[in-house]
């Protein structure tokens, strides 16, 4: 069964785009959005296990110019297009 | 594989085949059968006729797999139509077999596909004006000037033709683009709903609409013609079958290509890729009318032809602009005890909610947007979500840039 999570991520100022281009080599990487708001980016995962998405947001916390990382872990979902 | 480039893929595969089968249309209708309802009949009959060994072939299993999925991944096999499947395929169905009528009136008048797939185009801008009555709001600068850019571009590319019919434009304006319009509201739909937890497929869904397209036109067609008028067509459907198969095989294939895309991408964006059919008409045209003259009577005079580009040009900038007007965001929102125990259901309703998730951690849930215009970011917040009670915080984050995968 497949797990998704969306990581919000904030990124030092000046290194939105490299942060964005070195997310976009992470395996398992569905949606990245740059977003204005409260959170910098904004990434969904797609993984296989919790296991998985440890390893994804290990990956994450490794690239430089990211300040912090919230991960919630979606329990249940609807949606009105297919993937 | 990037979400929009598969989204390309298709539309541009969609818009192709599009313009080879309307070239066959054009073929048939000029060569052989001039008759608008004999021709409607006898293509009807022979999609059916396509359509079930196609749907045989898609169904056998190669590896565990099934061909179909090597067209459109979510294939299952073979599903009968239900419930709110059924509903939907009956509207498209009954869309698709008026526009085609009146497709049908069109192409037999119209020696030239790329003129005919012009009218097409007129989608996109109909698509936001049912949008804009729908839901009571002022279009904005963008979307009045693209609208009027499409219109001015049909028109420039239709005045191309020597032989203006004013009653065929009325048609084109009114109930073919409208019949258009129902028709994709109702595939749009049809992709959205459910089967044992998984969506139905682009095959199915066309293999269905073909079906009761076919029934639905010859209930049309014997309400208006004899009943001899069928005969008339099974035996022109013997004595062309070859032509008449490939042309409704390019069909088949073009409409599950389109409808594949109206899955993943905004109608207007498909449609507005949908309409690059128009520029590979007019390559078929120029090179059919070197090949059959006699058929693809196009030589037009050099003016006319500057005035045919820049028609299709207008028509393609204009439906490109509408396309690229989209506003994407995320809403997060936090909870408190009490909450109504079918609030996905409930978020998911609101207009522009593409995805509802519920989250564990900071957040209670997430909202992913899809919207016209930042305005109606104003209606969701102070309308739709205020009227959910037990809802404490909500943040908005409009998304600037994105990266998708399929």
């Amino acid at each position: 069964m497949k797990i998704y999570a969306y990581i919000m991520i904030n990124v030092q100022t000046g290194k939105t785009p490299e942060v964005f281009e070195n997310l976009k080599k992470i395996k398992g990487m569905q949606i990245i959005s740059v977003t204005a708001g409260e959170y910098d980016i904004i990434a969904r995962v797609e993984v296989n296990s919790l296991e998985e998405l440890y390893d994804i947001t290990n990956k994450i916390h490794a690239i430089k110019g990211i300040s912090r990382t919230i991960t919630l872990v979606v329990e249940k979902e609807y949606q009105r297009r297919d993937k | 594989m990037r979400r929009k480039y598969l989204l390309y893929f298709l539309s541009i595969t969609s818009a192709f085949l599009t313009a080879s089968a309307i070239s066959c249309d054009t073929y048939l209708s000029v060569t052989y059968i001039r008759d608008p309802w004999i021709l409607g009949t006898t293509l009807f009959l022979t999609g059916t006729l396509t359509a079930i060994p196609l749907m045989i072939c898609f169904c056998i299993k190669i590896n565990k797999k099934f061909l179909g999925t090597f067209i459109d991944p979510q294939f299952r096999g073979f599903i009968f139509p239900k419930g709110d499947f059924l509903k939907n395929i009956l509207i498209a169905s009954g869309a698709n077999a008026l526009s085609s009528i009146l497709y049908f009136i069109i192409v037999t008048n119209i020696p030239d596909p790329s003129a005919v797939l012009a009218f097409s185009s007129l989608t996109p801008a109909y698509l936001i004006i049912t949008d804009i009555i729908i839901e009571k709001e002022h279009p904005s600068l963008v979307e009045v000037q693209s609208i009027l850019t499409i219109v001015l571009g049909v028109l420039l590319v239709s005045l191309s033709l020597e032989t203006i019919d004013l009653i065929q434009l009325a048609i084109v304006l009114g109930p073919y683009n409208l019949s258009i319009v129902l028709f994709n509201i109702a595939t749009k739909e049809l992709r959205r709903i459910r089967s044992k937890s998984t969506y139905y497929d682009s095959l199915n869904i066309r293999f269905w609409l073909t079906i009761f397209s076919t029934l639905i036109f010859i209930i049309l067609e014997l309400m208006i013609n004899p009943p001899s008028i069928v005969t008339r067509s099974i035996s022109f459907l013997l004595a062309y079958f070859p032509l008449l198969a490939l042309d409704m095989t390019l069909t088949f294939f073009a409409y599950a290509t389109y409808i594949r895309a109206l899955a993943i991408g905004k109608t207007s964006i498909v449609n507005a890729l949908a309409s690059l059919s128009t520029i590979f008409g007019l390559g078929f045209s120029i090179a059919f009318s070197y090949i059959l003259p006699e058929v693809f009577c196009v030589k037009y005079p050099l003016l006319t032809w500057i005035i045919k580009i820049l028609g299709i040009f207008l028509t393609l900038s204009g439906t490109i602009v509408l396309s690229l007007t989209e506003v994407k965001a995320l809403v997060f929102i936090k909870v408190r005890a009490g909450i109504p125990s079918n609030i996905l259901e409930l978020l998911l309703k609101i207009c522009g909610v593409e995805t509802a998730s519920a989250v564990a951690g900071h957040w209670d849930y997430i909202l992913y947007i899809k919207l016209r215009t930042i305005k109606q970011a104003y209606h969701i917040i102070t309308n739709e979500l205020s009227k959910i009670s037990n809802i404490t915080d909500i943040i908005w984050v409009t998304i600037l840039r994105e990266y998708e995968t399929v």
